[in-house]
């Protein structure tokens, strides 16, 4: 429990002019329990508050916490609602990040074509080199940067890009850290973890494709 | 000058050493070359040029004739023949590095009035003499291009289908020779990729890639593309994209992570709107889409994008707006409804391209620019997320200082209210605490007393509309007592301080109202008083010097109808006196 507050003001130091209404405000917002501020109108913020009351309620306020003793701590169950109602109504909302919040089981599944090496395995924020070949469940390529003829391939650069950021589909990224450099493994991507409910119709995917990649990690830095 | 003298001259040159030319020679092959073919005797030109006397002279001053008969081919289609076969013999006979010299003057120094002709015209000989440069190839090929490009941005681009058909000044057919005139160069870099790309495959490279920039701004920017109307400028953009990957340019390199890398023979502000075009190019038009790869998040690209899109949205040329408004509605169109969160806002681009679309909202005289704007405004908010909408909302009522856009938003927060109601959830970014600082914004008149009424009725008017429905809403509403009390406070407030402004307002344009009215009494009067005395003259009409230009019967209509929007505003404040009244009087 805690110690009751001191009085620090006398009525004529109260009633004068030099004491701004916003400083018994703000001691009685410190001290007094939540009910007795909800009976007094003085909840929210200083400055409202101020506006809407007159120097002679909060006289008669102050002067009426130290004869009922209803100070913070006094009120049953005072301190949950304490932090609940204390949100100060003027400040801007805080900045709230927007958990991704993992609902059940991984939208993908993954077949391991050839091993890797078992040591390097990329982190978030790595940047990774693929060669991939993507299709539909019926079998149409849609996508793939592996040129055909191997000569090609010397001269071609595999896709890069930064893993785990989501610069690419989420199932990608989600299975690349799984992945070891030199490993091809084969991707099957829930819709929700590839495009969705609207595909891609400029790139021929249609609406809740599961997607097909053959994927080899070339390499990770 | 006769032809004894010519002769002479000639002979001359045949016996004298390269050395000891000087430069009144050169001047003078020029001259007499020109008024040959002034003259018409174009044949006995290419007779002295084939003449295998003066193989000689053509060899160390062969090139001063170059001018004289590109010129002579652009002004004149009868000495086609004979021209065409006397540069050609100089292509053959004379250095090409005093050829390739000769050109580029001749490039920089054209007639501004025959550009596209002329760039026609020394193009396949350009061509010829750059192939047969053994060294530095790469940077002719630079400089070629450069300077041809210099002069190409000079024409106006076409703006119409029939103005595109019609190619007045031959921008469109200029366009397609420069692409068949880069096409060996880059066939050479992609042999040598087979073998071993060498450094100097890889200046080439940097050339050709300039030179796509370079285009992609001037003329493909500004051009107006359609991919239903494949029309010569949408050919020539699918060529430069086709160039890219030739010369080992990826699209996600150039359009995603350009920031990683160095345009060093460019300036910033080309590549940023060359690369804004590529984007437009690919994602709107769908360009080489099919090469894109398909892996990318949707809203990776949309982040990418804002880049470009900003850039664009950054010009008041319709051209860029157009095209800037499209890649945002596309890119916005891949992301889920409500799906944005409210950290991309703190992204540069994600809070400069929205307010460069406010600024198209409000100030672009162009009516069906502001309209597509105003979709892809709406399109916007619909994909952000709650808590990004309430900060957006927020901004866009601090800054935009525009009732209409200000008016747009309140009824945008009105809608989320009714539906955060709809959905049921205790605490929404639209509902509980999180809704005051918004209503704050909402409910609140700029100059309070002195708020200017009639500039702020759209917001005024959708400020109201909102408070009705919050008020006829209140069982949802007064779930929080706290809530309910400061949403009540700030109501009071507001409607007090609205009530006083139209009041005033009402009372200023009434008193205006009945100035006016004796203003025209007394004018009636004076005429009538003015007629009596001068009936014996013919009557003179006399025009009313008016500083507002506007005639009285004007004026009336105007604060008339002004006074029709107090009463209307009035009518909505009473309205919600009476719902308060209402509900208070209804047990809870």
């Amino acid at each position: 429990k805690m110690a009751e507050p001191a009085r620090e003001w006398s009525d004529e130091q109260l009633k004068s002019d030099d004491l701004p209404k916003k400083d018994i405000i703000k001691f009685l917002q410190d001290n007094a329990a939540h009910s007795f501020l909800n009976e007094h109108k003085l909840l929210g913020n200083i400055k409202n508050v101020a506006k809407t009351a007159k120097k002679e309620q909060l006289v008669i306020a102050y002067n009426q916490l130290f004869v009922s003793k209803r100070f913070k701590g006094t009120d049953p169950v005072e301190d949950v609602t304490e932090q609940v109602k204390a949100v100060k109504v003027e400040e801007k909302p805080k900045e709230v990040k927007a958990e991704v919040v993992d609902e059940g089981p991984p939208k993908y599944t993954k077949a391991v074509l050839k091993k890797g090496d078992k040591t390097n395995f990329p982190k978030k924020g790595d940047t990774v080199s693929c060669w991939y070949t993507g299709s539909l469940e019926d079998g149409t390529v849609f996508d793939t940067n592996i040129p055909a003829g191997a000569k090609k391939k010397k001269q071609t650069k595999p896709l890069s890009f930064k893993v785990g950021l989501g610069k690419v589909i989420r199932g990608w990224d989600e299975a690349l850290l799984t992945m070891s450099k030199g490993e091809t493994a084969r991707l099957e991507i829930e819709p929700e973890w590839a495009y969705g409910k609207k595909g891609v119709p400029d790139s021929k995917i249609p609406p809740n494709a599961k997607l097909i990649f053959e994927v080899e990690l070339v390499s990770v830095d | 000058m006769n032809e004894d003298k010519v002769h002479e001259i000639i002979q001359r040159w045949r016996e004298t050493p390269e050395e000891y030319l000087k430069p009144e020679d050169y001047q003078q092959i020029r001259d007499v070359g020109a008024a040959c073919l002034s003259g018409g005797d174009g044949q006995q030109l290419l007779k002295f040029i084939q003449d295998e006397k003066n193989q000689g002279i053509v060899k160390s001053m062969g090139c001063g004739l170059l001018a004289p008969l590109v010129d002579e081919l652009v002004r004149n289609k009868k000495s086609h023949d004979h021209c065409q076969a006397a540069i050609t013999q100089l292509t053959k006979t004379c250095s090409s590095r005093t050829l390739l010299e000769s050109f580029l003057e001749l490039i920089e120094d054209m007639d501004p009035g025959a550009i596209s002709e002329t760039i026609l015209v020394l193009l396949p000989h350009l061509q010829t003499v750059l192939l047969q440069l053994d060294e530095n190839q790469a940077v002719g090929v630079g400089l070629a291009l450069s300077a041809l490009h210099k002069q190409l941005s000079r024409l106006p681009v076409p703006y119409t289908q029939q103005q595109e058909e019609d190619d007045e000044h031959g921008l469109c057919r200029c366009c397609v020779a420069l692409v068949t005139f880069t096409r060996p160069f880059i066939d050479g870099v992609k042999k040598d990729e087979n073998c071993n790309p060498t450094p100097e495959d890889d200046e080439l490279k940097a050339e050709i890639l300039k030179f796509c920039m370079l285009s992609l701004k001037e003329p493909l920017l500004e051009a107006e593309l359609n991919q239903d109307r494949k029309s010569t400028l949408w050919l020539f953009a699918v060529e430069i994209m086709v160039i890219l990957p030739a010369i080992k340019e990826s699209l996600p390199g150039l359009l995603f992570f350009s920031s990683l890398r160095k345009f060093t023979t460019m300036d910033t502000d080309l590549s940023k709107e060359s690369t804004a075009c590529l984007a437009y190019l690919l994602f709107v038009q769908l360009i080489a889409m099919d090469t894109f790869p398909v892996v990318f998040s949707p809203v990776f690209i949309l982040q990418c994008n804002m880049e470009h899109i900003n850039q664009l949205l950054s010009r008041k040329k319709e051209s860029h707006l157009l095209k800037g408004l499209a890649l945002f509605a596309k890119s916005l169109e891949k992301v889920e409804d409500n799906s944005l969160p409210v950290g991309l806002l703190d992204l540069e681009s994600f809070y400069s391209a929205p307010q460069n679309l406010r600024q198209v909202l409000t100030d672009c005289p162009i009516q069906h620019l502001r309209e597509s704007g105003l979709k892809v405004f709406q399109l916007f908010i619909n994909k952000l997320d709650a808590e990004a909408k309430h900060k957006f909302f927020r901004c866009m009522l601090k800054t935009s200082h525009h009732a209409g856009v200000e008016g747009y938003i309140v009824n945008n927060i009105r809608s989320q209210i009714q539906s955060s109601i709809k959905v049921g959830e205790a605490n929404t970014w639209f509902l509980g605490t999180e809704l005051l600082p918004l209503l704050e914004l909402v409910l609140s008149l700029p100059q309070a007393a002195e708020t200017d009424l009639l500039t702020n009725m759209d917001k005024i008017m959708e400020s109201l509309n909102l408070l009705r429905c919050l008020l006829m809403r209140d069982k949802e509403m007064k779930s929080d007592a706290d809530v309910w009390e400061e949403i009540c406070r700030i109501k009071d407030e507001y409607l007090k301080m609205l009530r006083v402004c139209i009041s005033m307002s009402r009372a200023y344009y009434s008193a205006e109202m009945k100035a006016l009215k004796e203003e025209q009494k007394l004018r009636v009067k004076e005429a009538k008083e003015h007629a009596r005395s001068t009936r014996l003259l013919k009557a003179i009409t006399v025009k009313h010097d008016k500083v507002t230009h506007m005639s009285p019967e004007v004026q009336y209509q105007v604060l008339q109808s002004a006074l029709v929007t107090f009463d209307l505003m009035e009518s909505l404040v009473v309205r919600i006196d009476e719902i308060t009244e209402e509900k208070q009087g209804k047990p809870h």
